[in-house]
């Protein structure tokens, strides 16, 4: 039987989406590359028990060909990925794009991208959705649905300005020693900060500082990155699990969606596919379709539909990501002492800078170093290494990363495309900067470096570092949401202009991207679509 | 059901091993391990967190056991004090803990050591033989094993036998006569997994030697043979002369860094064969000979390997001041094989190599030329390698997370002190490869 919808891609979007159709007694069949999750490894070990009690601990934490060793020349980030995140990353075979200006992270893992992030959901504001074409009362409800369903850390201070309150916040996480420092001097020069726009407090966290149905608390076991053992910090998997308990739910992994075979009468027929293991097409048949493959891949089938239904090779415009530029500090108070491995690995803190317009705050992540690995860190001092490892022990303690995260509109001159060979298309992204990047970025650097300076803390000349575009893998805008019914848009249910049994609910629609990670909104927004499209 | 088997020592030379064949045997399995100390983890063997020394730690483990092992022990150059401590002590200790809750076997790995005529001044064969003892008088059925010389690759035994191998000349303490009888790790592992599983808890002793029977000069003829293709000269030292320099070594704090103890040169004047041998009915192939027991450990046979493990213990010295364990060199090794930029580069990578071979101050000065003039150079991609895999394994990680602390004032000096020394790496290091960059660059001889 024909499902009452057909969820392409099984991420943050997705899962959420099919959850809200299921509760609401329809069916789903989702299609997904599905690459899966290793086992956890000795989940109640903590990273140092790890590397007492495994056999072969460089295997686990470096990889089995070294590949988690970023060597001078070879890598120009500071971290690589952790063996056991390789399935987040890893594409099938014959998989092919090809980018200018753009390095695209693409995720076939089951759980999308979101199963190697970090957790931070920040509600967007009534201004940042003001091209979006609903009220902010419309999405606000979904926001406290999805906190009640992924269980998100938090408190009321002074980020709240940048972050409206939410329903089910749960209680923050424990600050480890740094951090309370950071809070510290924030508050005594706080009335000076404020007044030039710079706000410093508790960071959102997908991470459970309490149990939440099977799900553990954070227990401080220091290995959020290579993938929390207990459960506690948030993936989309766990709600594709709460999926796989209704009997209205398939689930079909090791397929790669290709396009969508489209009737003349501009609907969608069926979803076509290629089995990952046997090479073989198959097409399955839909009543409607919710594209849900992250914005890149919905943008691509998007585009390979059209091309087989009528030949014509379309651009979509508006590709938004956020510019990430990574601030590394070392908090002065904080020198000559031991560092605190056991506390949440990633921001407990954030820092928002507020801009011209509502549209223009700069939000950062701070992260003070605990457990993660450090040759990465210490192979950039220009010094020999046994001395760099001194000096970095020395300062380890007071180490710490803000993670600086800029707005993008959405411009034609970055676009998507497929390339023009007949047999194979594949994705083409391009993508520039506008043309006041340089100095928006440098205006905000210059703040973000001054309010660090009266937290005590000093960003080490030479060592910022502006990530490439595509790094923050918050792509959104290709097939916008919008109030007038412009060819490939969507309408206010991100339900096509083109095809109306085709809803796209990713970030595809998204016509603005803030300076925030958007992953908590477009989980809301698929619970609003859901809601309203599939009453 | 009672059936499970306790062993103490899983973390050693022997303990390693003899965890995995008893895992293979399919009964349950409790591993003692002190902290900071545990063995390999593997599928269906649970590790105790405890010390022999402490029976609370493990009292609550043995009452589901039928059968104890028990390896650990203190060896080579401890002080008398702590052979007495650990070695009787901790035997008693486990012993009454085992009458406590009803342990009704266990098998005491002891030592040749114990037949020797004289054994003065060697706390290790006195502690081992009032150790059997206890056993003995402790009501359990037991068995007691005196292995002789055990190695096999890796063996600690075969790390000192190959400091007085290697030398110009061969080292032999005493007249090189005395008789010796080395067994394999694995024909031990065999012997006591054989002991459990066919219940030979007869209350008796079993001294278990290996297939030959050679004189001590043999041995380490043999050793040398293995490493560098032939038998060298041989220079025989008194064990008179060697013994007091020894001691006054070892009371000056000195001992860890001599290839021996005084107690041990009994072993070069005391015949150390196995009178009532069992194990000569090993079926199969039969006992491991000297080859297999001489063999260093696995992929560190060619010269490159050699190198490899050669350069692997002066990089560590030089990050860490630490000498790298054997893990760290077969993982060093194997990165080579993996990691393409970890090939051969241009000449001047080269020079810059052979300069950090030289020791660790080499490697200082190389090192703190390439940070600053060639970061790309394959001499800091190993040295970044080398760290990312001690960044992951005990006990360096815990060097490289215990942060330098201390006041400021102090800090600052700690620092300044580092840096100035860096510094003069780098004065030095520039002294050295400018020219030789430039040179190489005038040739085009490849100096990237």
């Amino acid at each position: 039987m024909t499902p009452t919808v057909t969820v392409v891609g099984s991420g943050a979007s997705g899962v959420h989406f099919a959850l809200t159709v299921l509760r609401k007694g329809g069916s789903v069949r989702m299609l997904d590359v599905g690459h899966q999750a290793p086992a956890a490894v000795m989940p109640e070990a903590s990273l140092n028990d790890l590397k007492q009690r495994l056999a072969d601990p460089a295997d686990y934490f470096l990889g089995s060909r070294f590949e988690a060793v970023l060597l001078p020349g070879v890598a120009d980030e500071y971290y690589g990925i952790p063996p056991s995140k390789n399935f987040v990353f890893d594409h099938p075979d014959g998989f092919v794009h090809s980018s200018s200006g753009f390095s695209p992270l693409f995720s076939f893992a089951s759980g999308g991208l979101a199963e190697a992030w970090t957790g931070g959901c920040y509600p967007l504001t009534a201004d940042e959705i003001a091209d979006f074409p609903f009220p902010y009362g419309d999405l606000a409800p979904h926001y406290d649905e999805v906190a009640r369903r992924i269980g998100i850390t938090g408190e009321q201070d002074d980020l709240s300005r940048f972050m409206p309150m939410h329903g089910h916040l749960l209680p923050p996480l424990e600050l480890d020693r740094h951090s309370r420092l950071l809070l510290t001097s924030y508050a005594r020069a706080r009335g000076r900060l404020n007044r030039n726009g710079a706000f410093v407090g508790r960071t959102r966290v997908a991470a459970l500082s309490q149990a939440l149905g099977a799900r553990q608390a954070c227990t401080h076991l220091g290995r959020c990155l290579w993938g929390c053992p207990r459960g506690a910090l948030y993936t989309p998997s766990q709600t594709l699990l709460d999926c796989q308990a209704y009997a209205t739910f398939e689930y079909i992994p090791g397929l790669n969606v290709s396009h969508l075979r489209i009737d003349p009468d501009s609907r969608v027929r069926a979803v076509v596919c290629r089995e990952l293991n046997t090479g073989v097409e198959r097409e399955f048949p839909v009543e409607r379709v919710a594209l849900a493959a992250g914005a890149l891949q919905s943008t691509r089938i998007f585009l390979m539909s059209i091309l087989r239904a009528t030949g014509r090779r379309i651009r979509l415009g508006g590709l938004m990501d956020n510019r990430q530029v990574l601030l590394p500090f070392v908090n002065l108070g904080m020198l000559g002492q031991q560092f605190s491995p056991d506390s949440y690995q990633y921001h407990l803190l954030g820092l928002g800078l507020e801009g011209a317009s509502p549209r223009d705050y700069v939000h950062g992540q701070i992260t003070t170093l605990k457990t993660a690995l450090v040759h990465p860190l210490i192979q950039r001092l220009p010094l020999d290494l046994a001395t760099s490892t001194y000096i970095f022990r020395a300062i380890h303690a007071a180490l710490g990363l803000v993670n600086v995260n800029f707005r993008d509109t959405r411009r034609d001159d970055n676009y998507v495309e497929l390339s023009a060979d007949e047999d194979a298309p594949h994705l083409c992204v391009h993508y520039r900067p506008d043309a006041d990047e340089p100095a928006r970025l440098r205006h905000a650097l210059g703040r973000v470096k001054r309010t660090l300076l009266s937290l005590n803390c000093v960003v080490p000349p030479g060592m910022t570092h502006v990530r490439p575009m595509g790094a923050s893998v918050h792509y959104a805008g290709t097939l916008p949401m919008s109030r007038s019914p412009s060819p490939f848009t969507t309408t206010e249910y991100c339900q096509s202009r083109e095809f109306d049994n085709l809803f796209v609910v990713d970030g595809a629609t998204f016509p603005f991207l803030p300076a925030k990670n958007i992953t908590f909104t477009l989980m809301a927004n698929a619970v609003r679509v859901a809601e309203a499209a599939f009453s | 059901m009672r059936n499970g088997i306790f062993v103490t020592g899983g973390s050693g030379f022997v303990g390693r091993p003899l965890l995995e064949a008893l895992q293979r045997m399919g009964r349950p399995v409790a591993a003692l391990a002190r902290s900071g100390n545990p063995p390999p983890v593997q599928a269906g063997i649970t590790i105790v967190t405890g010390d022999v020394l402490a029976p609370d730690t493990y009292r609550e483990a043995l009452r589901s056991c039928d059968v104890v092992i028990h390896l650990a022990a203190v060896t080579g150059r401890a002080s008398a004090a702590e052979h007495m401590r650990v070695n009787v002590r901790g035997t008693q200790d486990l012993l009454d803990a085992c009458r406590a809750v009803g342990v009704p076997n266990i098998l005491f790995v002891s030592s040749i050591a114990t037949t020797f005529p004289d054994i003065a001044g060697y706390p290790y064969a006195e502690a081992k033989r009032r150790a059997e003892e206890a056993v003995v008088s402790s009501g359990l059925r037991y068995l007691i094993l005196r292995p002789t010389i055990i190695l096999g690759p890796g063996a600690p035994v075969l790390k000192a036998l190959e400091k007085l191998a290697l030398l110009p000349a061969v080292v032999v303490p005493g007249n090189g006569r005395v008789r010796v009888q080395p067994i394999h790790v694995d024909d031990i592992v065999w012997h006591i997994t054989e002991t459990v599983r066919l219940d030979r808890f007869t209350n008796s002793v079993s001294e278990a030697g290996g297939p030959d029977v050679l004189t001590m000069e043999e041995l380490l003829q043999h050793v040398r043979l293995s490493r560098v293709g032939r038998t060298g000269r041989v220079v025989h030292v008194p064990l008179g002369a060697a013994r007091f320099p020894l001691r006054v070594a070892e009371a000056v704090g000195l001992g860890p860094w001599m290839p021996i103890s005084a107690g041990q040169l009994t072993s070069f004047r005391c015949d150390g064969v196995a009178t009532n041998n069992p194990l000569s009915g090993r079926p199969g192939s039969g006992l491991l000979g000297m080859s297999h027991m001489v063999a260093s450990p696995p992929g560190d046979t060619t010269a490159a390997a050699r190198q490899l493990r050669a350069e692997c213990r002066v990089f560590t010295r030089h990050l860490l001041g630490r000498t790298p364990d054997e893990y760290v060199m077969d993982r060093y090794r194997s990165a080579h094989e993996t990691v393409p930029a970890l090939a051969a580069g241009g000449r001047f990578d080269e020079s810059l190599l052979a300069c950090a071979r030289l020791g660790p101050l080499g490697t200082k000065i190389a090192d703190a030329y390439a940070g600053l003039f060639f970061r790309h150079s394959v001499l800091r991609k190993k040295l970044i390698l080398l760290l990312a895999i001690l960044e992951t394994r005990p006990p360096f990680s815990e060097t490289i997370d215990a942060s330098i602390v201390g006041s400021p004032p102090v800090l600052l000096a700690r620092l300044v002190l580092k840096t100035t020394g860096a510094l003069l790496s780098l004065v030095a290091g520039t002294v050295i490869f400018t020219p030789i960059r430039a040179a190489l660059a005038l040739r085009g001889g490849g100096a990237r």
